[in-house]
């Protein structure tokens, strides 16, 4: 098939690369002109685990090819990919109104968040069928994800292009993957409530942190014991210090402005994001109650910041938090994290906080002198690293971990005090 | 000189004996009466004085009064900082405080305006950081509620204005809740604390000396109390105590450190120190810009009283009304009568601002004084005093001089709905308040000869209280400034006339020490020069309190 990719997004430039490497014919073009990125292999996305190398051989088999431009009158595609949201709904409306004045197109596949009905009015009017597949790529993931996907959802009303999609997914549709089929509003809604869910288990999570810690129990035996429960399962049950990144938040923003125009509403998912920003400051409240709001002038060592391990990105990310309260209190912070050193550097900048946040390029020397230690991303690298270092460098063997990445026992015995979420010592 | 010994006093006292039995009736048909006795040359105010019991005749009289008695002089001297509160040897420089910058402040020695604006720029330091929810309780979580503990002048003001201003809450300003408490009984903090958290709990204690017991001992429970939330004493009067003090030492002592100390100076009079850092509560709630408009709404009056001839200046006509009401009519009774449900707390000010400074009846020069100062003060929401207190102006026997102070605009609501529906409350709001000035003026002769024919005894309305009209264009930090600064002046003027010093309050002292010696007779031990009836009341709370701690051994 002739398809044309629009979006400079991961989700765009995965989706590209993919379609690409089972022989589809690919235009990856920006949503307007002037957001054309005249170097794809500096996008931030091509960190994402093995899209960079994929993309160059699309590239340079020439199965994908970039343009500046949605060009309808040169390309003349089969489909269109909808992959970044078009700004407001006159320019959705206009969008639809260019591709239909291809005449080879049999439809426009939206894949960007879109709030629920948000389509409706633009699809009324248009004469080109449409239909909603709700991202189901994760940064970190994105080629494993988009291969070998465990749901695939198309909301689709028009049997011709639905034949058509499943056609084109028919690779990546696997014997164990869920395939949904249903109407568009019913796709958009489902991307949310997946998403209200997550962050709710999250949420729930923390909040059973926060008792154990009154009760004196640990918190991952809980965990255990809810997971193991086929009714209940393992996902999306580790206590931390909360969940960033730019899409759950902005999910569970849309979602809660739809609860809130039920008059009765009492406002659950509010909680869960209420939850969720007060975790985000758990870890500063430890060590602000361990050193009696002392710490003016004290350096604390961050190892991590991405918002997940694997990713580059640190949007609502806790280490934004920590940041910005650490930095108030006139705190020294040396953050390292293997993935997101760039946007970290940005947002130092943007805030002004050159003089008393640095970003390190080595997890040890960030240690160097420092009154202890904060893990904020659960990267593979933290896992174990060398304890004996890390007492070395630090003033005090002293650890707050908001990912639960160590056993409280084990930390004892190698001499450190230890505090984590749900876990380890009380403060 | 004493007011009676003025030259101009014998023939205006002469003169009022034909007002005093004058009905305003006969008065109020006269259409050049506005052109005199209405004042449009301040900026946002209107001030009608045409319900009042003069003539423009009158008025002139009281304004040479005003001369004779150095008026002008001594605004001079209060804005240059002299001394004006002689018997505690000190300048009373509260209008420095709000003055936006050395140069457009009164005062030669340009060192004053340095140390506000510093002052003003930690206060601004502290106030970010609790607007940014960073400000930390013993745990860490962030301050949600500031509670102000003061009494007197640190409490009024900042509660008064606090309250006026809610429309006027900076954005930042909304996650933070802001409380007062002042009484020595500890019956609102009790009230209060019950619904805080300690942890996320900040306490501003003000006060001048930091000795007032008031304050302090609200300050102790409030110690207590986060203490039995478990914070340790060292670290929690770190993290949830701000002092506000001329008394850097004594902030000390009691455990404040520096970087949570604001500075306050012996030459700001408690009820004159909602300008100063004392406003800290005020500017917690409208933001340092907010509270900048305030000060600058205060200055433009201070320019007004500074540069306007005293046959214009507001004050000074505000001054000569109450003096002629009190001096001459003989009406002692003066109610303050806001038609704004803001201005709830606003009576509640003036009385100490009016009665604590004027209150007095010695002279400058300590000699006795034979004519009546201040009148008795007091006042609430008119609307809402219209179904209490206005039965006694309208058909009682005492004869009161009223202040009508009333918005002509008021901004209310989220949606037109709304809008409209607040809009159609202001309208009665002002017809409540115009009809009630009227009907005060006119009695009963305000209906028709017909309809007076019908009424009988019981539903006749004498009329002719006087009172005075104050319109503001719309109530806004710029413009409570504004008029809380002309009653100041108001104040500061009428002393001049009755000879007093306004400034210092020697009155409140006694009782303090006489408290600190009832104390131990109270806890038991034998006072035998007590009065009778102190005596007698003693030993009836020793009567319960022995039976409860009886009761408690069984």
């Amino acid at each position: 098939m002739k398809i044309t990719v629009i979006g400079h997004s991961l989700e765009g430039i995965t989706t590209a690369s993919c379609l690409a490497e089972i022989g589809n014919k690919v235009y990856l073009t920006p949503m307007n002109e002037d957001e054309f990125q005249d170097d794809l292999f500096q996008h931030s996305s091509m960190q994402d685990g093995g899209l960079y190398s994929i993309f160059k051989t699309q590239i340079d088999e020439t199965r994908l090819r970039i343009s500046t431009r949605i060009n309808v009158e040169d390309h003349n595609n089969d489909l269109y990919f909808v992959t970044t949201i078009p700004e407001d709904k006159e320019s959705l409306s206009r969008l639809l109104d260019l591709l239909s004045s291809d005449k080879r197109c049999q439809g426009v596949v939206f894949t960007c968040s879109i709030p629920v009905g948000g389509l409706d009015k633009a699809i009324e009017k248009s004469h080109i069928p449409v239909a909603y597949i709700p991202e189901f790529i994760r940064e970190g993931t994105a080629i494993e994800d988009f291969r070998n996907p465990h749901t695939l959802t198309i909301g689709c009303e028009n049997n011709q292009l639905l034949k058509l999609i499943k056609e084109l997914y028919k690779p990546f549709i696997h014997s164990h993957t869920h395939l949904q089929i249903m109407t568009i509003k019913e796709a958009e809604f489902s991307r949310f409530a997946i998403s209200a869910m997550l962050a709710t288990r999250v949420s729930f999570m923390n909040e059973l942190a926060n008792i154990t810690e009154l009760l004196n129990i640990d918190i991952e035996a809980i965990k255990r014991a809810l997971g193991s429960d086929p009714r209940i399962g393992e996902q999306y049950l580790n206590p931390g210090i909360g969940f960033g990144g730019r899409q759950l938040a902005s999910d569970l923003l849309q979602v809660t402005e739809l609860e809130d125009t039920q008059a009765d509403n009492i406002g659950l998912l509010n909680r869960v994001m209420t939850i969720n920003e007060r975790q985000k400051e758990s870890l500063f409240r430890k060590v602000w109650r361990f050193f009696e709001g002392d710490i003016r002038g004290r350096t604390f060592a961050i190892w991590g910041g991405a918002f997940k391990p694997n990713s580059s990105k640190v949007n609502n990310a806790p280490i934004l938090k920590l940041i910005d309260s650490f930095a108030f209190q006139d705190a020294i912070l040396n953050i390292y994290d293997p993935g997101c050193s760039q946007e970290l550097n940005e947002y130092i900048e943007q805030q002004q906080l050159g003089n008393q946040v640095a970003v390190c390029d080595n997890p040890y020397s960030a240690l160097d002198g420092a009154d202890a230690l904060l893990i904020v991303t659960e990267w593979r690298e933290f896992l174990m690293p060398d304890f004996d270092e890390i007492k070395l460098r630090l003033s005090e063997p002293l650890i707050f971990d908001g990912r639960n990445i160590y056993d409280p026992q084990r930390m004892k015995e190698r001499g450190y005090r230890y505090f984590a979420i749900g876990r380890g010592e009380r403060i | 000189m004493l007011l009676n010994k003025l030259p101009g006093w014998e023939s205006l006292l002469a003169k009022s004996e034909d007002y005093t039995s004058l009905h305003l009736d006969m008065l109020l048909h006269d259409p050049d009466r506005q052109k005199k006795l209405m004042f449009t040359n301040l900026e946002h105010f209107v001030m009608d004085f045409s319900k009042q019991r003069l003539s423009a005749e009158i008025l002139d009289d009281l304004i040479e009064l005003a001369k004779q008695a150095k008026v002008e002089k001594r605004i001079a001297s209060l804005l240059s900082g002299e001394i004006v509160n002689q018997s505690e040897n000190r300048a009373a420089l509260h209008v420095a405080l709000r003055a936006p910058s050395a140069e457009a402040c009164f005062l030669e020695d340009k060192q004053y305006n340095k140390k506000i604006q510093k002052a003003f720029g930690k206060m601004e330091m502290l106030i970010k950081r609790i607007h940014a929810l960073q400000w930390r309780g013993f745990t860490g979580k962030p301050i949600r509620n500031v509670v102000n503990i003061g009494v007197g002048g640190s409490d009024l003001g900042p509660l008064m204005t606090t309250y006026a201003l809610d429309d006027f809450t900076a954005p930042d300003a909304k996650k933070i809740n802001i409380h007062f408490a002042s009484s020595i009984d500890g019956a609102q903090l009790a009230g209060l604390l019950p619904k805080l958290n300690p942890e996320t709990t900040l306490f501003c204690v003000v006060s001048k000396t930091f000795t007032t017991i008031d304050t302090l001992s609200n300050a102790n429970t409030a110690v207590t109390w986060l203490k039995t939330a478990g914070a340790d004493e060292k670290v929690l009067k770190k993290q949830h105590f701000i002092g506000i003090s001329a008394a850097k030492q004594k902030m000390t002592d009691w455990g404040i450190g520096e970087s949570n100390q604001l500075q306050l100076w012996d030459w700001v009079g408690g009820r004159y120190s909602l300008w100063s850092t004392v406003g800290f509560s005020i500017a917690l709630k409208i933001g340092m810009s907010g509270f900048r408009d305030f000060l600058a709404g205060a200055h433009a009056i201070d320019q007004h009283l500074s540069s306007t001839p005293i046959e214009k200046n507001i004050p000074v006509l505000l001054s000569l009304i109450d003096v002629w009401n009190c001096n001459f009519l003989t009406i002692n009774a003066h109610a303050i009568l806001p038609y704004d449900g803001r201005l709830k707390h606003f009576h509640a000010y003036l009385e100490q601002l009016e009665m604590e400074s004027n209150g007095k009846s010695v002279s400058v020069e300590n000699e006795d004084i034979d004519y009546r100062t201040c009148p008795i003060l007091w006042g609430e929401v008119g609307p809402n005093a219209q179904h209490a207190f206005y039965q006694l102006l309208h058909q009682g026997t005492e004869r009161v001089n009223s202040d009508f102070l009333v918005a002509i605009r008021r901004k209310a609501g989220n949606s037109d709905e709304e809008r409209e529906s607040f809009a159609e409350h202001h309208s009665l709001n002002l017809s409540n308040c115009l009809a009630q000035s009227r009907v005060l003026a006119l009695g009963s002769t305000a209906l028709s000869l017909d309809e007076q024919m019908k009424l009988s005894p019981h539903q006749q309305y004498a009329g002719s209280q006087p009172s005075t009209t104050i319109l503001i264009d719309e109530l806004t930090p710029f413009t409570l400034g504004g008029l809380i600064a002309l009653y100041e002046h108001k104040v500061f003027i009428s002393s001049v006339l009755w000879d007093i010093n306004p400034f210092d309050q020697w009155g409140v002292e006694l009782g303090k020490s006489i408290a600190k010696k009832i104390q131990p007779a109270l806890e038991g031990k034998d006072l035998d020069y007590l009065d009778c009836s102190t005596s007698a009341l003693i030993k009836q709370v020793h009567k319960v309190l022995n039976v409860d701690s009886e009761e408690k051994s069984r």
